[in-house]
């Protein structure tokens, strides 16, 4: 059974230690929770069934694992990071701001993972959790509905708050860097410049 | 289809604002998606929201590699799991032999309480592996967390009434003065840490609802006709026992005698 459970689990250690990070935003906590996840989902490893998504049951075990553990440590932390700092920790040195001026670079390089990493980490527990499972480990909607128990309604709107906030968070330094262009409410489009590509086939307007 | 040049009317501006993430995710059904693209092919200013989106999901996966490329689990982090995992499994074996323990509950049973004369009499000592609630109550017992609550014995007793579902009545130790304590876990039930100080030494004991826990360590011990299991660990002493249906664990620095003495104050 280890080594099944080794197989099948423990090669998802570094995706569970980041979202862990992002949970307790400390290293020391993030590693006391990815062990007790570990250790709790071996113990329970019979309750898991073959063929099914084994990461998604891990996320499971590891977000509960975290509420009844660890949540009431971070709030702690986070109410005292609010008194502690008037405003949003600043995204970047202007330094580094210049140095990665030059477009072709920041083309490449697009947002600076510090970055949105400290963005991430700046946004309420339940957004963040909601951002970090879809867009770090790719969850559908309906698996982040079953790891963190919630209707599939309110991980959309987790989502929805939780990526606005992150965007708010970035803009200025996005819009610097020439990633996005100036927000769209300010500023009127052109209709022929807009050149969408639809993740699927459109077949919109020809019928 | 003939599409207005105001967008489609059963799909409003403000609903493809609201649902824009839910087209990029891919969770849209295909009827949804196609209207949805109906809308954006005859509105300009949602199609210009959509791609601003589209851009900001590239750069954030694209930070987001970075980001999870810079924070993998440590060698150290692996390891532990590795030897918890390994106690596990022998506990696991332990546990396999159903027969065996069922044969050793009931001559614990079994044996007239009345007949253990003294304070402590041991009854077996033949040696077991660790039990998971004995590493788990020393792993905490040496972290040094920081403690939610401090001050007499009746303010840390109100300040659990709210958060447990058991009374906790912090026991007075001789020799030790209560610290304070903090909410924990032990096993996966909710537990109430108290600290005490031992004259410079740490005593940390558990209180927990003890379920159909396994406490079975190396040693099993009477003290004051009651069962308790005892373990040491490279300088740390740990006992649990259960009264009334309430589980207690010590883990302390100090000699296993005077833990044992701590053990007979406890619940009297």
């Amino acid at each position: 059974m280890r080594t099944e459970f080794e197989r099948a689990a423990l090669v998802h250690t570094d995706s569970l230690f980041g979202t862990a990070m992002r949970m307790t935003r400390d290293a020391r906590d993030a590693e006391d929770l990815v062990q007790d996840t570990m250790l709790a989902a071996y113990r329970f490893f019979d309750r898991f069934e073959p063929g099914t998504n084994c990461k998604a049951w891990l996320y499971k075990i590891l977000t509960n694992t975290f509420i009844n553990k660890y949540r009431k440590r971070v709030r702690e932390r986070e109410v005292k990071d609010v008194l502690d700092q008037q405003e949003l920790p600043s995204l970047m040195s202007e330094d580094v701001a210049i140095s990665s001026r030059d477009p072709e670079a920041s083309m490449l390089s697009g947002l600076l993972s510090d970055d949105v990493k400290q963005a991430l980490d700046a946004i309420p527990l339940d957004y963040r959790l909601a951002v970090v499972l879809s867009d770090l480990e790719d969850f559908s909607y309906k698996e982040i509905a079953d790891i963190v128990d919630c209707p599939v309604g309110t991980v959309m709107s987790r989502l929805h708050r939780g990526r606005r906030l992150l965007q708010k968070t970035l803009r200025p330094y996005a819009e610097r860097e020439g990633i996005i262009e100036a927000s769209v409410e300010s500023v009127p489009v052109d209709p022929d410049h807009v050149v969408l590509q639809f993740p699927t086939g459109r077949k919109v307007g020809s019928a | 289809m003939n599409t207005p040049a105001q967008g489609i009317p059963t799909l409003q501006c403000a609903g493809v604002v609201r649902f824009i993430d839910t087209y990029l995710d891919g969770e849209f059904g295909e009827q949804d998606r196609v209207e949805f693209e109906a809308h954006l092919a005859s509105c300009a200013s949602c199609r210009a929201k959509v791609k601003e989106q589209v851009t900001w999901k590239n750069a954030i996966r694209t930070a987001a590699a970075g980001i999870k490329a810079s924070e993998q689990a440590s060698a150290a982090l692996r390891n532990r799991i590795q030897r918890s995992l390994a106690s596990a499994a022998r506990d696991a074996d332990r546990n396999a032999g159903e027969g065996r323990l069922r044969w050793r509950r009931f001559v614990m049973r079994a044996l007239p309480v009345a007949a253990v004369a003294g304070l402590v009499g041991t009854l077996t000592v033949s040696r077991l592996h660790w039990s998971p609630i004995a590493l788990d109550v020393v792993a905490k017992h040496k972290r040094n967390l920081p403690l939610e609550v401090s001050g007499p014995a009746d303010k840390l007793k109100s300040w659990y009434s709210d958060k447990l579902e058991f009374p906790v009545r912090p026991p007075r130790l001789e020799g030790a003065s209560l610290r304070g304590g903090r909410l924990a876990n032990v096993g996966q039930q909710q537990a109430a840490y108290l600290l005490y100080d031992a004259s410079g030494n740490k005593v940390s004991v558990f209180i927990f609802d003890a379920g159909d826990m396994q406490f079975e360590t190396s040693r099993r011990m009477m003290v004051n006709d009651r069962e308790v299991f005892v373990d040491e660990d490279r300088g740390y002493n740990v006992a649990m026992f259960r009264q009334k249906g309430v589980g207690y664990a010590i883990a302390s620095d100090i000699p296993e005698a005077q833990m044992l003495q701590f053990v007979s104050a406890i619940g009297r």
